[in-house]
């Protein structure tokens, strides 16, 4: 008579042959070097974009704020020649050239702003 | 940690979760190296998210499941018999499933939930809190599923 295989037993008798545990390891290890190298590739060029991103930023900032102080300081340099004004009336070209200065420098810092948290969370996401 | 070090951690585990996932592919080799592999791999690539106060073998059966999952949604496994027959192993390996073809039958007609509890309760020996970790569910429900699993194979085994 045929004995009943208990779940148990079916279980404990479960020992299939995993091959060599060496061989194996050495091939795992060759693996994982070869992903730690694609990790390190990534996480490098991660890094350069990072930075690149960072000195667009500031040299945007750097460059707005320079331009506005010229400005500032040299109002007469964006006008044509001729025109004199006096210190305290600003002439209504003045201020649209003041006016376009600004939204040049807020929109480099704005679009630095964006990519720099694009960038972050595209590296959160990875 | 250091290659080292997740390797002679890997080392302990690497034949009890190829075991497992033998199982859970119902004897399918090739299918089981591949997510055993693409698991270990995945745990080095993520380990600095790895928690040391936690067990590693847990982590690392939590990536091995979770990326057999990822297989089966991927539609690794929808092949047909001729398939599947063609990319069976010669030598011991053939042996082996043909030893173990009534466990590989019995589990084969669990649905995945319960097979999966099943294996790694019998085969691994994970307890219900440990299988509740792994496979991302309740504790309450791994019990359920065990419950279920076990009537199920009886009446398998019974036949």
């Amino acid at each position: 008579m045929k004995k009943k295989t208990t779940i148990e037993d079916l279980f404990a008798q479960y020992q299939p042959d995993m091959g060599d545990r060496n061989e194996y390891m050495e091939k795992l290890s060759k693996k994982l070097a070869a992903a730690e190298y694609a990790k390190q590739y990534r996480e490098a060029q991660t890094r350069r974009y990072r930075r690149m991103m960072v000195a667009v930023f500031i040299s945007g900032i750097v460059t707005g704020a320079l331009g506005m102080v010229l400005v500032l300081l040299h109002p007469q340099w964006l006008l044509p020649t001729g025109i004199s004004i006096e210190p305290p009336a600003i002439s209504p070209l003045f201020t649209k050239v003041i006016l376009l200065l600004i939204i040049c420098f807020m929109s480099v810092c704005i679009t630095g702003l964006v990519r720099k948290i694009s960038d972050r969370s595209e590296v959160r996401v990875r | 940690m250091e290659r080292e070090q997740f390797i002679a951690l890997v080392s302990e585990e690497q034949e009890s979760l190829r075991r497992f996932l033998l199982a859970l592919c119902e004897g399918d080799r090739m299918e089981a190296e591949d997510i055993a592999q693409e698991a270990m791999v995945k745990a080095y690539i993520a380990i600095d998210r790895f928690v040391e106060r936690a067990k590693f073998a847990t982590w690392l059966f939590k990536i091995a499941y979770n990326t057999f999952l990822d297989h089966q949604r991927s539609g690794w496994n929808r092949r047909t018999d001729l398939d599947a027959a063609k990319q069976m192993p010669g030598g011991p390996n053939a042996d082996d499933a043909f030893q173990y073809q009534e466990l590989y039958e019995a589990i084969g007609t669990l649905p995945l939930k319960e097979k999966s509890a099943i294996l790694l309760f019998y085969v691994s020996g994970y307890s219900v809190k440990e299988i509740a970790k792994i496979t991302g569910s309740s504790q309450l429900a791994v019990k359920q599923q065990l419950s279920r699993g076990r009537s199920k194979l009886r009446e398998i085994l019974e036949r």
